[in-house]
């Protein structure tokens, strides 16, 4: 693995948060939104571990970091699927474009 | 308490300055819980004016026992000042400003003084002779006023001088000041309809600002520093107001009420501007150390044009309270208010603070400065006596009497006769307190008539009146060995003195010399006019009446001190007035003893001028018909009418230039419909409100223009997020790149 | 070319690919799947750079939790079998030029991180992070557990069957 160096690790992790972020940003669909968050938790991890990895000093709190950020998607991943029941229980549909209430 | 009294007895005027004050705030205290309390339109009671009555007695009692006390000190003997001081003055810190800490090692401060402004008092002889005069005229005023504010005890008094000068078409040719100014708002014109005004009597409220007046007036007599001093100053000024607006239903009264107040004012503002330069270069506004200061000349820390400019700024304040030349139109505009107020306050107490400034102060003046005063007494005093010859109200009469007088004392002092101003200052006090409630006594028993041409022979009616005025009458013309000859004799002698070493001010003599004369001319007019002759006025003499006692004991009471307060060893001597030899403990240090000039030629032509005045007026009014003013006036007497035409003067340069000004910022926020639409007058649109407008209305479509922004749409909200982090990665790129 | 830069070519290849399929597939479904081999794909990479544990905790959290939490979603909210809401090609272009954008940055950047020696040996395992948790890190670990029952409570108010608003 050490011939392989960071670089290539991170290159992948920041396609990954790019195409996460653009997930977002396209997606009617609030689930799509919703994966678009989880792949870009994912490459923030994939970051970490990669440091922890190839830096000495962040060997234990890179995993540990990794592991908190994998709890915490997944709260976050049944708090937005609870938000999305309610959303489309009000709306009868997914579709964010829809729910334009608060509109200025 | 009592050994404290002993010890410092000088709190005994501590005591006596809050007596009335106490007596003002239980009275402030049950007239607002009654207000609050009881019912509308009860009869107003008695029991307020006896408890000032009260008060003011003990005070009067203590002022006196505070003079015998201070003059039997034994420190006197000795002329130990510190022993002195130590028992007739305290101070205390009352703000600390700017504290200096010595223990504080480099305090670059500690040359100067510790900055503080103090209460505080110190009694000297001029000190404890006007507080005795104040207490005791005070009281007998009050007591006077028993009497005549009888009518404010019922519970609804008829004012028929509102519906009077609410119908007026047309402002009375000869009236006073205040009918000639026309309406300057629309509130003042006649309502459509005569209606008879009634309004509650105002017994207790009188007597309510009487007590607050008389602790205003000798807080300021004992305080020892300016700024209690102003303090005074302004509380009586208030309490001027609050007075002469007493009828403030009449539009007259709240005229006059609000001129004195302004006109005041003004003068204030050289009070304070003199109180500023005095603390920024002494640190101190104690008086006595300000004084001492001076004792070799001007000290150094203050630069010659500022001493100018604080002595002309103090003497511009006691301008104002004493209504010298030109601030002068006020007084007797003051004469709206209750007769007793009249003879209180301006006439015996108030008007004089201005006299007793400058002599307390009397230091403080450069020899320019002091030059000034003399000529504006000599003016003023000349200028209202001439006025005072042609009035036919017998208040205005003595009002402008007080202004000539107010004038002889400021020529007095500026000329360098201190005890003789001050001398004069205490003797004017009865007389003049005597004339007005004489006068008072007059408009009560002949039923609130004032005019002069509607009076005559009502000495048959009212004996003890006609005589106690006659006693005054004689005392302010200068009649030997009453109490009025004594000061005036000095006046004139010091005036004499005066021209004598600087032949050019030769006037500073013949004014006061001539207005001598007038002086006699007119009280002695005044005098024949009322009470000798046919009446003029049946109804008005048929329906006059004596007052009752309450009314004449302090009438005879004033004219005994009238006759004999300044008598001396021998008496027929003017510089032996005992009284003149008190003041002369006090002077300042810088007064010259009193000396030069010819007494027996000042005294002489006085006693001429007087005379011939008097015999004048004699010729002229006693037992003729001769009714003043009876055609259309015409020249001079047209000029005297108007009173050299001040009031005019005033109008024309100050008020309606101020009125014209405020209609036209009143235009700014006029709005001509009245809708409530943001209608746009004339120039409410363009400038100042445009403007205002501007910064709403942009706000308003800012706010407008951004709310698009506000999208509600999530997914743009993410793109911008998005965006907004790229933008700053690529600047940090770039910066670190 | 040695074994694992081989590995790491094929499995971040497959990585990326999926990812992209989540980006780009119109059916929600189909972006589900997607997502499951990209998660694989990062539990892969996991086990590659020695984070054992964690490829393990990937898969077990993700891969069974979570991703079968999404599916659920899908399940409840999805109207017909095959239901897709398209995006506009303004906002795919949008979006899509903003990816790259931040992509191209993020890569500028990361191609600024210099090398440094490798530690030896694989990552600390299961051990080392246990003792970390009940020891350096109590406090966080704590945090998270009392955020997971208050995610608990949370999610389960949030959805809880409730009588349908009127449209």
């Amino acid at each position: 693995m050490s011939e392989l160096g960071p670089t290539p690790f991170l290159i992948l992790a920041a396609f990954l948060f790019a195409c996460g972020v653009v997930c977002v940003a396209a997606k009617r669909n609030a689930i799509g939104i919703l994966m678009g968050v989880e792949l870009v938790l994912n490459a923030a991890n994939l970051n970490l571990v990669t440091f922890a990895r190839f830096d000495p000093r962040f060997r234990l709190e890179g995993q540990v970091f990794a592991l908190l950020v994998v709890v915490l998607a997944a709260a976050e991943a049944a708090v937005a699927l609870a938000i999305v029941l309610n959303f489309y229980n009000t709306h009868t549909t997914v579709d964010v474009d829809d729910g334009n209430e608060l509109k200025g | 308490m009592l050994d404290t009294l002993t010890a410092i007895p000088g709190r005994l005027y501590v005591v006596a300055t809050l007596l009335p004050l106490a007596a003002f705030a239980l009275l402030l205290l049950a007239g607002t819980v009654r207000a609050l309390a009881g019912p509308p339109y009860r009869r107003p009671g008695r029991g307020g004016a006896y408890l000032v009555l009260a008060a003011m007695a003990a005070s009067a009692a203590l002022g006196v026992t505070g003079l015998v006390t201070f003059l039997n000190d034994p420190a006197h003997l000795t002329h130990e000042e510190t022993a002195l001081s130590a028992r007739w003055s305290e101070r205390v810190d009352w703000v600390r400003v700017g504290r200096i800490d010595p223990t504080i090692p480099g305090s670059p401060a500690l040359s100067t003084p510790a900055l503080a402004l103090e209460l505080g008092y110190r009694i000297d002889h001029l000190t404890a002779l006007l507080f005795a005069m104040i207490t005791v005229v005070g009281t007998l005023i009050v007591l006077f006023s028993l009497g005549y504010m009888a009518g404010e005890t019922e519970p609804t008094v008829e004012d028929h001088e509102v519906d009077r000068q609410a119908h007026a078409r047309r402002p009375a040719a000869l009236g006073g000041g205040h009918d000639t100014t026309p309406p300057l708002f629309e509130g003042e014109r006649p309502p459509p309809h005569p209606t008879h005004f009634h309004r509650r009597g105002r017994f207790g409220r009188f007597f309510l600002y009487l007590a607050l007046f008389a602790f205003s007036m000798l807080n300021l007599v004992i305080a020892d520093n300016l700024l209690q001093i102003f303090v005074g100053w302004e509380l009586v000024g208030v309490c001027s107001f609050f007075l002469i607006g007493f009828n403030y239903e009449r539009p007259s009264a709240a005229r006059a009420a609000t001129k004195a107040f302004l006109m005041n004012r003004v003068g204030d503002a050289g009070f304070l501007v003199a109180i500023l330069i005095a603390w920024s270069a002494f640190g101190t506004l104690n008086v006595r150390d300000i004084a001492s200061t001076f004792a070799g000349g001007p000290p150094p820390m203050l630069s010659y044009p500022l001493w100018i400019v604080m002595g002309v700024g103090l003497f511009l304040g006691c301008v104002g309270k004493s209504a010298q030349m030109p601030l002068h139109t006020w007084l007797p505009d003051a004469m709206e208010g209750p007769t007793p107020v009249s003879a209180l306050i301006h006439a015996a107490t108030m008007v004089a603070a201005g006299v007793y400034l400058v002599g307390r102060c009397y230091a403080l003046f450069a020899p320019e400065v002091l030059l000034g005063i003399a000529y504006t007494g000599a003016v003023t005093l000349f200028v209202a006596a001439t006025i005072a010859l042609v009035q036919t109200d017998i208040k205005r009469v003595l009002a402008f009497s007080t202004v000539s007088q107010l004038g002889y004392m400021m020529l007095a002092l500026g000329v360098g006769g201190w005890v003789a101003g001050l001398l004069h200052l205490l003797t004017h006090a009865f007389f003049k307190a005597l004339l007005f409630l004489g006068a008072g006594s007059v408009i009560h028993g002949c039923h609130h008539e004032q005019d002069l041409r509607r009076m005559g022979g009502l000495a048959a009616k009212m004996r003890v009146t006609a005589a106690t005025m006659l006693v005054g009458v004689l005392a302010i013309a200068g009649t030997p060995l009453l109490s009025g000859w004594y000061s005036k004799d000095q006046v004139l002698n010091a005036a004499l003195a005066f021209a004598h070493d600087r032949p050019e001010h030769l006037a500073l003599f013949v004014l006061p010399l001539v207005t001598a004369g007038l002086t006699a001319f007119y009280m002695a007019r005044l005098w024949f006019l009322a009470f000798t002759g046919t009446p003029r006025d049946r109804h008005v003499f048929d329906h006059a009446a004596e007052s009752p006692p309450v009314m004449t004991l302090p009438l005879v009471v004033l004219a005994a001190f009238s006759v004999g307060v300044a008598w001396g060893w021998p008496p027929w001597d003017a510089d032996a007035s005992y009284l003149g030899k008190l003041l002369h403990e006090s002077r300042p240090s810088t007064v010259a003893d009193a000396g030069g000039g010819n007494h027996l030629l000042a005294g002489g032509l006085a006693l001429l001028a007087a005379a011939s005045g008097f015999g004048f007026a004699a010729l002229r009014y006693w037992k003729r018909e001769t009714v003043p003013s009876a055609g259309p006036p015409s020249g001079a007497r047209r000029f005297l009418l108007h009173k050299w035409y001040f009031d005019e003067l005033y109008d024309r340069v100050f008020v309606r230039p101020a009125v014209t000004v405020s209609r036209l910022a009143g235009a700014f926020d006029k709005r001509p419909t009245g809708d409530a639409e943001p209608a746009r007058s004339r120039v409410d649109g363009g400038t100042l409100d445009g403007w205002l407008n501007a910064v709403g209305q942009g706000a308003a479509a800012a706010g407008r223009s951004l709310r698009r922004v506000q999208t509600g749409r999530l997914r743009g909200y993410v793109l911008v997020l998005a965006l907004t982090a790229v933008a700053m990665l690529g600047i940090l790129t770039a910066l670190a790149g | 070319m040695t074994l694992p830069v081989a590995l790491f070519a094929v499995v971040a290849t497959a990585t990326a690919v999926s990812a992209l399929g989540v980006v780009l597939s119109q059916r929600i479904v189909r972006s589900a799947v997607w997502l499951l081999f990209t998660l694989v794909g990062v539990a892969v990479l996991y086990f590659l750079l020695g984070a054992e544990f964690l490829g393990a905790a990937q898969l077990v959290v993700y891969v069974g939790g979570t991703l079968v939490l999404v599916v659920f979603g899908i399940m409840l909210t999805a109207q017909g079998p095959f239901d897709t809401l398209t995006t506009r090609p303004a906002e795919w272009a949008v979006g899509g030029t903003l990816g790259v954008a931040l992509f191209a940055l993020l890569a500028h950047a990361v191609m600024g991180v210099e090398a440094k020696p490798a530690g030896d040996g694989p990552l600390p395992g299961t051990g080392p992070l246990g003792v970390a948790f009940l020891g350096d890190y109590l406090l966080p670990f704590e945090i998270v557990s009392v955020h997971l029952l208050v995610v608990l409570i949370g999610a389960a108010y949030l959805a809880r069957a409730k009588r349908r608003a009127k449209p």
